[in-house]
């Protein structure tokens, strides 16, 4: 291949930003006498309109089979170049950017000599690496335009009919026997108050009454295989298996609460319960026995164990104590908080509003929690007052335990089945800090408190989001593999096995992020194989491999230590 | 002598060559540029997708090239695109620089920096700093080795 190669190379002169500093008439006169440069020329605005037509008619009269563009920064204007030379008739991938200007004239004005020296060394090192690029097979896949949420909660449900709204069908399922999740079980919601029950029955009948969405209750996933387009759900419920083809997967199943057993006599006395027991206690109309209520905040969580804040619990404890105060004027309601996190505005006045309403707050240490005392039920609390300095003694017939959210049980399990890496403290991971909701495998969506603890509200926000992703996917009836990139019109660079060099350690497999790699029982030994949907071309399978066998399009070791030495 | 003050050493300027991936340091490289600031002109950047692409090999073969000091930047441990990828090559290159020391080079050849640079004026100072503390190491192979020292 090597000696086979016809370089068309292209050097901007940026009108003259690039060439008042970089002599480029001494680049392209240099240039043009190197092996396997076709054809060298200067130009003075490649990427203008009169620039762009130039490039796709000189290219396309078929001289050159590799472009090397010496210009600016390719993080800016590779989206610009790329289209225009694909067009053209060459692969994005037989194309090299060279950036002589941010990276060149730009920062060594002063010193034109040493700038041209530069620039004539990074264009020795594209030359060197664009004579070794080589073309790839992408995969096509075809994507079918049915999404699968999983989970009937709230959020799960706002995801199906979002889904549905923009004229996508959406197969709905849930283990339990009704739609609702958690919602069936709270009485009122934050920051609203508005009743839960008008919530649910809403959101079902918006479900139910919905032509786009197929139901399926007391159903769990029993296997999944697939990739992004083209998944395959085995499924389990009351009539047996049954398999679905989708293209997306929204995963909206919810969280369940820490039952602190062993905290505070929880378990041993009656009236010792949690945030969720409350809330029933509420629906059925029992909170009025209570006189004196004590909440104890950060129950379980921002320990060694669980080290998060579950964000919702003090939110939930200053609606309920709210409701305590209101509901019976003449008994007492004390939080017994760590710290009190109520952001935003309705938050902060609903905290005001307790405060006003005569719920009292007190401060404690975690090295010195409260203590219950009683003995067949709870009658007071024991707690030592930080801003007092000393320790205090207050009844209560009734304590109110605020514990996190914890990863459902099916967690574990899902992310086996999608082998995927799981997130932080067990609950899904996103793919990157700027990517919410979008878990490593492209296609699969998390939401709600299935992704991080959230409120409804919060959770329904994230469903929206996520179903818009999962529909700007089912807009395109095919995808390339190599479109499956971090950035719009950047594409991946796959890595790819040379299976006679490859003798099967594994050691790319467990490096992948992604789980993109497989060993593939092939002959007398497991091969590496590079799942392309999977792959995101960063590489660092290609560095960790002991025998070279795997390597990066553009970045194999081949067309890397060439630049090496060619750098000065 | 090989002292510091010999008046060739003074001329030295280092060759730096900087792995810089694309969503950290590279950007850095950049915004230089876009800010007009003005740097020396004695380092080279290749531009990775990820710093973990980053091999052992590439930073010998540097080396090996005459190259003074290398630099691999990549983004902040916690904040790679590609989650613990940059945390692989931490290690990986950490044991380099081991190696690099058993065979007598200065493992302050090697500079690796997390999640630094992706502003003009840090990656400027970065890459100078860098340069500045190559200076005294001199190029490789300027010294006599070890055994014709003058004790």
């Amino acid at each position: 291949m090597k000696g086979s190669s016809r370089l068309g190379l292209f050097i901007c002169r940026c009108g003259k930003g690039i060439s008042n500093v970089v002599d480029t008439s001494e680049l392209a006169s240099r240039a043009a006498g190197v092996p396997g440069v076709a054809f060298c020329e200067e130009h003075p605005s490649l990427c203008l309109k009169e620039g762009l037509e130039y490039l796709r008619e000189t290219i396309g009269r078929g001289d050159m089979d590799k472009v090397i563009i010496a210009a600016c920064t390719p993080r800016t204007h590779e989206g610009i170049f790329l289209p225009v030379i694909s067009s053209a008739g060459i692969d994005w991938r037989m194309v090299e950017m060279v950036d002589i200007r941010e990276g060149c004239a730009w920062i060594h004005a002063e010193d034109p000599r040493a700038a041209t020296q530069k620039a004539w060394n990074l264009l020795r090192m594209g030359i060197a690496r664009a004579q070794l690029l080589e073309p790839f097979r992408d995969a096509v896949l075809r994507i079918h335009p049915v999404a699968l949420v999983v989970g009937g909660g709230p959020v799960g449900m706002k995801a199906a009919m979002a889904i549905s709204q923009k004229g996508f069908s959406v197969h709905l399922i849930d283990r339990g026997r009704e739609l609702g999740g958690l919602l069936r079980r709270i009485s009122r919601i934050y920051p609203t108050n508005e009743e839960a029950s008008m919530m649910l029955s809403n959101l079902k009948q918006g479900v139910e009454g919905d032509p786009n969405i197929e139901v399926r209750l007391s159903t769990r996933i029993h296997a999944l295989h697939g990739y992004v387009g083209n998944f395959t759900v085995c499924l389990i419920g009351p009539k047996g298996e049954e398999r679905l083809r989708v293209g997306a997967i929204i995963l909206a199943t919810g969280a369940q609460i820490f039952y602190p057993k062993g905290l505070y006599r929880y378990g041993e006395l009656p009236n010792v319960i949690t945030q969720l027991e409350l809330e029933r206690a509420f629906k059925e109309g029992r909170t009025k026995d209570a006189e004196d209520v004590v909440f104890i905040q950060c129950v379980g969580s921002r320990d060694t164990e669980r080290p998060y804040c579950s964000a919702i619990c003090c939110p939930i404890t200053l609606k309920n104590a709210l409701l305590l105060r209101k509901g019976n004027p003449s008994g007492t309601v004390f939080v017994l908080y760590r710290d009190i996190m109520a952001p935003g505005i309705d938050l902060e006045n609903r905290y005001q509003e307790a405060k006003d309403f005569g719920v009292r707050f007190l401060r404690y240490d975690p090295s010195r929690p409260p203590s219950i005392k009683g003995e067949a039920r709870a009658r007071g609390v024991l707690v030592y007052d930080v801003a007092m300095g000393r320790e205090v003694g207050l009844s209560a017939d009734l304590v109110v335990l605020s514990t996190p959210l914890v990863p459902s049980k099916d967690n574990k399990e899902m992310v086996r089945m999608l082998r995927m890496r799981g997130g932080p403290n067990g609950f899904f991971a996103d793919r990157s800090l700027m990517e919410a909701g979008r878990s490593v495998l492209d296609g699969i969506y998390t939401c709600g408190s299935a992704r991080w603890p959230a409120s409804i509200y919060e959770g329904m926000i994230q469903a929206e989001a996520v179903s818009a992703r999962a529909a700007s996917l089912f807009g395109r009836a095919r995808i390339r593999t190599d479109e499956l990139g971090m950035v719009p019109g950047s594409g991946i660079l796959h890595a790819f096995v040379n299976e006679e060099a490859c003798y099967g350690c594994g050691t790319c497999v467990k490096t992948c992020p992604y789980e993109a790699c497989t060993l593939q029982q092939m002959k007398d030994r497991g091969i590496s194989r590079v799942d392309k949907t999977r792959c995101k071309g960063c590489g660092s399978c290609v560095a960790a491999c002991p025998s070279g066998a795997i390597q990066q399009v553009g970045f194999t070791d081949g067309q890397i230590l060439p630049m090496i030495q060619a750098a000065f | 002598m090989n002292s510091v003050h010999d008046s060739k050493d003074c001329l030295w300027k280092p060759k730096v060559l900087v792995f810089a991936c694309n969503w950290c340091a590279y950007i850095g490289n950049d915004l230089a540029g876009l800010e007009r600031l003005s740097m020396d002109p004695g380092f080279r950047v290749i531009r990775v997708q990820c710093a973990s692409r980053v091999e052992g090999d590439w930073i010998i073969r540097a080396l090996a090239s005459g190259i003074d000091g290398i630099m691999v930047m990549g983004c902040h441990l916690g904040g790679c695109r590609h989650q613990e990828a940059n945390h692989h090559t931490l290690k990986r290159l950490n044991l380099l620089r081991t190696l690099l020391e058993c065979m007598g080079i200065d493992p302050r050849r090697l500079y690796l920096g997390w999640g630094m640079g992706t502003d003009a004026k840090t990656f400027r100072q970065l890459i100078h700093t860098f340069m500045e503390e190559l200076r005294p190491l001199r190029p490789l192979g300027a010294d006599p080795p070890p055994s014709q020292k003058e004790s």
